[in-house]
């Protein structure tokens, strides 16, 4: 079936933004009805993004809101808890991000969101944004050990891994199609529990 | 410029959103880029010795008011990373030498950069974050 629901957003108020409709609306189509109970959670938590007053909003933090909201929208629906805690972390730092004067590339926020829904199977990481408005999420294992990949929406994402080699640690930079990662990751020996 | 004393220190302001709980991200010591794409003179940085005080912490408040007055946004939330000169040099040269310098702004006497590793501006980053020796909340 197919379902739709609309709601009014937080009003963005500037004189180079604007919307062509005051209501954003969501629609997707699934076998079995969502419980209205899952729909309304979504919208409080969709919602939670957008309590900042945008007087100084522009196209890009416009765009970088849009992908968050799908990314929220995505995850939450993903029937994995995992992805909801993501869901839940992504909120909060577009709102660290906003209230420190840094901003999250959307095109980041896209390719994190994509390779999250892909593999439901791997640990929660640590998720944070670098200084270039980047997304990057880390699994730590221990001193010398673990791996980081950078979400920098292009087709090649940054991968930073390290692993103990006997007394040694062995350290990795290199670039990889992000589907590529995992397995290239875990063929030198990374883990993603 | 002046070179800052190997058994001195510096702090490096992070940001909350470059931060998961207790874990702070490398990315954090990266250069950045300038809108020409070209990087950054160097890390911006800030003196410890110069505030004279006993301790760390005693520095942070009035190191939060120099930058707050330079128009920098101090979150609550966010920290300031203690690193020692010679430490930070010795994890750096596992890939370049890297420079650390007064770099005296006439609203911030403190100010400090971290020179020299453009072309391994990851790499050092990584290292960098190695030898953080404690973090300190930005707002008590």
């Amino acid at each position: 079936m197919e379902a739709r629901m609309s709601y009014q957003l937080e009003p963005i108020t500037s004189a180079n933004t604007s919307l062509s409709d005051s209501y954003f609306t969501v629609t997707y189509s699934r076998d079995v009805p969502i419980p209205e109970a899952q729909l309304v959670e979504l919208i409080q938590r969709a919602k939670r993004i957008a309590p900042i007053s945008f007087d100084n909003a522009i196209d890009p933090d416009y765009s970088s809101k849009q992908k968050i909201f799908d990314a929220v929208k995505d995850l939450y629906l993903s029937n994995n808890s995992r992805n909801r805690q993501i869901a839940d972390r992504l909120i909060s730092l577009h709102r660290d991000a906003l209230a420190e004067d840094e901003h999250i590339d959307p095109n980041s926020i896209s390719q994190f969101a994509e390779f999250f829904l892909s593999y439901g199977h791997i640990g929660l990481p640590k998720i944070t944004l670098t200084p270039d408005g980047t997304l990057r999420v880390r699994w730590l294992h221990g001193p010398g050990n673990f791996i980081a990949i950078e979400f920098a929406g292009k087709p090649l994402a940054k991968v930073v891994l390290e692993l103990p080699r006997g007394d040694e640690t062995a350290q990795y930079f290199f670039s990889e199609p992000i589907e590529k990662v995992i397995p290239v990751a875990r063929a030198i020996g990374a883990s993603f529990a | 410029m002046a070179d800052l004393e190997d058994f001195h220190h510096f702090f490096r302001h992070i940001k909350k959103s470059w931060m998961d709980g207790d874990f702070v991200d490398p990315a954090a010591f990266r250069l950045a880029k300038k809108k020409d794409d070209q990087f950054e003179d160097g890390l911006s940085i800030n003196w410890l010795e110069y505030f004279e005080k006993s301790s760390p912490q005693e520095a942070i408040a009035p190191l939060r008011q120099i930058l707050e007055n330079k128009g920098r946004k101090v979150g609550g939330e966010s920290k300031f990373a203690l690193l020692n000169v010679e430490a930070a040099k010795a994890a750096a040269s596992r890939y370049i030498a890297i420079a650390i310098v007064h770099d005296e702004e006439k609203e911030d006497p403190s100010h400090a950069l971290v020179t020299g590793y453009n072309t391994h501006n990851d790499q050092v980053a990584e290292e960098l974050s190695k030898v953080v020796i404690d973090t300190y909340p930005a707002k008590l």
